[in-house]
C-alpha cells in the first residue's frame, strides 16, 4: 500500500493531482483550497470533532483497479463487496446506470445503452475533468455552488477530492428509472472525498440515488464529500441518499442544490451510522416558481452524535419549500434536527414550512430540534413546527392488546415515525432502510 | 372448560383499592353483560382480565386469579394474553400515525401464529371483515384511527376483532359514539359473528341498543368495586326503567 497518501499537505495534494494526471486549473484549485484549509479553524458549534486527527488519515487510498465498464472486469475482492451489497443485481433489475466507488477511486461505471442514446452523460468525475466533450462544462460548474471557503471540511474536500460522479441530463429528457452511485469505504483510517456534480437541463427529469456504506472499523475515518446539483428551468431532480457508515466515521458532507424557474428539487435522506455527522443539504430556490421538498431521517445509537438538517434559501418569487425531518435516538445517542428557512427581500409570495420531530427511545439518549427562520419579505408565509418526544405508552399498549410483543410494537411505531421518508424511496431502498432501523433498534447496526 | 374464571380479584391503583374481590365467570361462547354506574369497576375488571393493570408494579397491585380457557393468566403479559385469544376494544382508541391497520394486523397475526403470512392471506381476512361490517374498503390501508370519527374508531375496533378471531372479546362501551342505526347494525354484526365463531363476549355498556339483536346469557351488575347482582335480561329491563337504584 505504498501509494497510499497520509495527512494533508502540499506534497500530498500535488501527488493526488499528479496521480490523476489532471489539468493545471484543478491543481490550482486544490492548492488554493489547501491554503484555506490550513488557515481556517474548526467549526465553533455542533458536535465534538477532537477525535479526528487528519495527520493519521489516509487522504488517498491507491486503487486496485481502473474504472471498469463490466462487473466481470472488476477485481474479484472488490466485486465481492458489491455483490454482497446486491449492487450488480440492482443494476440489472431497476437502475438506468450504476457507479461504484471503492475507497478513493471509482471502480465501476456503466449506463444502459438506451439511456446513453438519449444523450445522458454519466462519467466518473475524474474522467469528466479530462473528457474532451465535457471538461469545459465541468470547469464551469465545479465549485460554483459549494466553495472551499464554506467551512474547514469543504476546503479540505477541494484540496484532496477524489472520485465521484458527473451526470448530465439533456434538455427535455426524462430518465424513467433511477441512476445510482455507490460509495464503499474499506480502507482503515482513511478519508473519502468524492465529488458529485449533476446538471439536469431544462425540462429534464431524474432520480439519482447515492448510497454509502462502510464495514466496522476500529479507528476514526472521515467522509468529506461534496454534492453540487444544478436544476435548470422546469427540470426536476430527486436526490435520494442512504448513508450507513461505520460507527467511527466522521461524516462531514456538504450538499447543495440550485433550482431555476419552475424547477423542482426533492431530497430524501436517511442518515445511519457514523460517530459524528454534520450534514445540512441546502437548496437555493433561485428562479421564480422554484420548489423544494426535503424528507429525512437520522438515527443515533450508542456513541453517536448525528447533527443533521436542511436549509433552504428563497430568492425567486412564488417559491415554495417543505421540509420534514425526523430524528431518533437510543442507547445514549444524540440526534439534532436543524432547519433553516431564509427568504430574501425579492422573494415575493414565498412559502416555506419546516417540521422537525424527534423521538427519544430510552432514558439515556437525547434529541433536540432547532428550527430557524429569517424572512426579509413581508409577503412571505413561513412557518415551522418542532417537537421532541418519547414513544407514546398509550400507542404501545394499544398495539400490545392486539398481541404484538413490546419489542415488535416499538419497531412498528419507529417505522411509523419514519414512514414519510421511507415511502419516498424505491421499494428496495425502503426495505433496506426499514432493515437498518430494525438493526439499529436491536443495537447491532 | 369455562372460558373465563375470575377469582377474588382485587385491584389497587396508587394505594387506593378499586376492585374489592371480584368473582366472575363465563362459559364458552356466552354473552355476559356488565352493567353499573360510572366508576363501578366495570372497565377496571376488563383491564385486569386483559392484563393492562399490574404492569406498572409501583402503582398498580393486582391480587386474585384470572383463568382463561383453563390457563392461569396471572403471570402472563398483556400481549401474551392477547395471543392466547383475549381481545379488548377501547373506549377511546388512540391514533397511531404512520402505522396502517393492515401492517398492525399483519404483525399481530404473524406473532400469534408464529409463522410468516403472505400479504394476500391477511388481505383476505380483512376483506371479509370489511364486507360483514360494511365499512369503507380502504380502512385497512389507512393509518390506525388517524382522523377517524368516534363512530369510525368503534367500527375499526370490531374490524380488528373479526380479523384476530379471539375466543373472548371484551367490548367496553363499543356502542358509544355510534348513532342509533349504527348501533343496531353493530348489534347484528356482533350476533352473526358470534354465531359463526362461537366467540364469548363480555359487554360493558350503558346503552341497551347494542344488545338488541344479541343473545344475553348472564348479566352482572357492579357497584362500587363489587358484584352487586347476577341475573339475566330482567336486570337490563329494570335498569332501563329505573336506573341503578335497586
Amino acid at each position: 500500500m505504498s501509494a497510499d497518501l497520509m495527512g494533508v499537505n502540499e506534497k500530498v495534494v500535488r501527488k493526488i493531482s499528479k496521480l490523476k494526471d489532471e489539468p493545471k486549473w484543478m491543481l490550482e484549485i486544490r492548492l488554493a483550497a489547501l491554503k484555506i484549509y490550513e488557515e481556517m479553524s474548526e467549526p465553533k458549534w455542533g458536535p465534538d470533532l477532537t477525535g479526528l486527527d487528519l495527520s493519521k488519515i489516509k487522504t488517498y487510498v491507491a486503487p486496485e483497479t481502473e474504472v471498469k465498464r463490466t462487473w466481470e472486469d472488476v477485481p474479484k475482492k472488490v466485486r465481492e463487496t458489491f455483490d454482497e451489497l446486491g449492487i450488480p443485481e440492482a443494476e440489472q433489475e431497476g437502475l438506468a446506470g450504476v457507479g461504484a466507488q471503492y475507497d478513493s477511486e471509482m471502480v465501476y461505471h456503466n449506463i444502459k445503452k438506451q439511456i446513453e442514446k438519449t444523450g445522458v452523460v454519466y462519467l466518473p468525475f475524474d474522467e469528466a475533468v479530462k473528457d474532451k466533450s465535457w471538461k469545459k462544462v465541468v470547469r464551469e460548474y465545479f465549485g460554483k455552488l459549494v466553495s472551499a471557503n464554506e467551512h474547514k471540511y469543504s476546503a479540505l474536500h477541494y484540496a484532496v477530492h477524489s472520485g465521484g460522479t458527473f451526470l448530465y441530463i439533456p434538455k427535455g429528457v426524462s430518465v424513467e428509472i433511477p441512476i445510482q452511485s455507490y460509495y464503499r469505504f474499506n480502507a482503515v483510517s482513511a478519508g473519502q472525498f468524492e465529488h458529485t456534480l449533476i446538471i439536469v437541463d431544462e425540462g429534464a427529469d431524474l432520480h439519482f440515488i447515492e448510497a454509502c456504506s462502510a464495514p466496522k472499523l476500529s479507528v476514526a475515518n472521515l467522509h468529506a464529500g461534496c454534492v453540487e446539483l444544478f436544476v435548470q428551468k422546469n427540470a426536476r431532480l430527486k436526490f435520494s441518499s442512504v448513508e450507513n457508515w461505520s460507527k467511527n466515521m466522521y461524516n462531514l458532507n456538504t450538499k447543495r442544490a440550485i433550482v431555476e424557474e419552475d424547477g423542482e428539487m426533492e431530497w430524501v435522506t436517511g442518515n445511519f451510522g457514523s460517530k459524528v455527522s454534520m450534514i445540512y443539504p441546502c437548496t437555493i430556490l433561485e428562479g421564480d416558481g422554484a420548489r423544494m421538498e426535503y424528507t429525512g431521517v437520522a438515527f443515533a445509537g450508542e456513541g453517536q452524535d448525528l447533527d443533521t438538517g436542511a436549509k433552504v434559501i428563497h430568492i425567486g418569487k412564488n417559491t415554495c419549500s417543505y421540509m420534514d425531518m425526523r430524528g431518533l435516538s437510543q442507547a445514549g445517542g444524540r440526534v439534532m434536527s436543524r432547519s433553516l428557512v431564509k427568504v430574501a427581500s425579492k422573494a415575493e409570495n414565498a412559502k416555506g414550512f419546516a417540521d422537525c420531530k424527534s423521538l427519544i427511545l430510552d432514558e439515556k439518549s437525547s434529541a433536540d430540534a432547532v428550527p430557524v427562520i429569517e424572512v426579509k419579505n413581508n409577503t412571505a408565509e413561513v412557518a415551522h413546527e418542532a417537537s421532541v418526544g418519547k414513544l407514546a405508552e398509550e400507542q404501545l399498549r394499544y398495539l400490545r392488546t392486539r398481541g404484538i410483543s413490546e419489542k415488535a410494537a416499538r419497531a412498528l411505531l419507529v417505522r411509523g415515525f419514519t414512514e414519510k421518508t421511507t415511502k419516498e424511496l424505491p421499494v428496495e431502498y425502503a426495505m433496506e432502510m426499514n432493515n437498518l432501523l430494525r438493526l439499529e433498534m436491536e443495537g447491532v447496526g | 372448560m369455562k372460558l373465563l374464571e375470575v377469582r377474588g380479584v382485587k385491584l389497587a391503583v396508587d394505594g387506593r383499592e378499586i376492585l374489592h374481590g371480584i368473582d366472575f365467570e363465563m362459559e364458552q361462547g356466552e354473552t355476559v353483560v356488565v352493567l353499573g354506574k360510572n366508576g363501578a369497576g366495570k372497565s377496571s375488571l376488563a383491564g385486569v382480565v386483559m392484563g393492562i393493570f399490574g404492569e406498572d408494579k409501583n402503582r398498580e397491585k393486582v391480587a386474585g386469579k384470572v383463568i382463561f380457557n383453563g390457563k392461569d393468566m396471572s403471570k402472563k403479559s398483556l400481549d401474551a394474553r392477547a395471543r392466547e385469544g383475549i381481545f379488548m376494544s377501547f373506549q377511546a382508541p388512540v391514533e397511531i400515525s404512520g402505522v396502517n391497520m393492515m401492517e398492525m394486523l399483519w404483525s399481530a397475526l404473524e406473532e400469534r401464529d408464529r409463522k410468516a403470512l403472505a400479504r394476500r392471506e391477511v388481505e383476505e381476512k380483512i376483506a371479509e371483515a370489511v364486507r360483514e361490517l360494511g365499512v369503507d374498503a380502504f380502512t385497512a390501508g389507512r393509518e390506525v384511527n388517524v382522523g377517524a370519527s368516534g363512530g369510525e374508531r368503534k367500527k375499526n375496533e370490531i374490524l380488528q376483532m373479526m380479523v384476530l378471531e379471539p375466543k373472548l372479546a371484551i367490548l367496553d362501551e363499543i356502542d358509544s359514539g355510534l348513532d342509533v342505526d349504527a348501533a343496531g347494525k353493530m348489534s347484528e354484526v356482533l350476533a352473526k359473528y358470534q354465531e359463526k365463531t362461537g366467540v364469548g363476549y363480555m359487554i360493558i355498556t350503558h346503552n341497551m341498543r347494542i344488545l338488541e339483536k344479541m343473545k344475553v346469557d348472564k348479566v352482572y351488575m357492579f357497584d362500587n368495586g363489587r358484584v352487586k347482582r347476577i341475573g339475566g335480561r330482567e336486570i337490563i329491563k329494570e335498569v332501563e326503567r329505573v336506573g341503578f337504584l335497586k
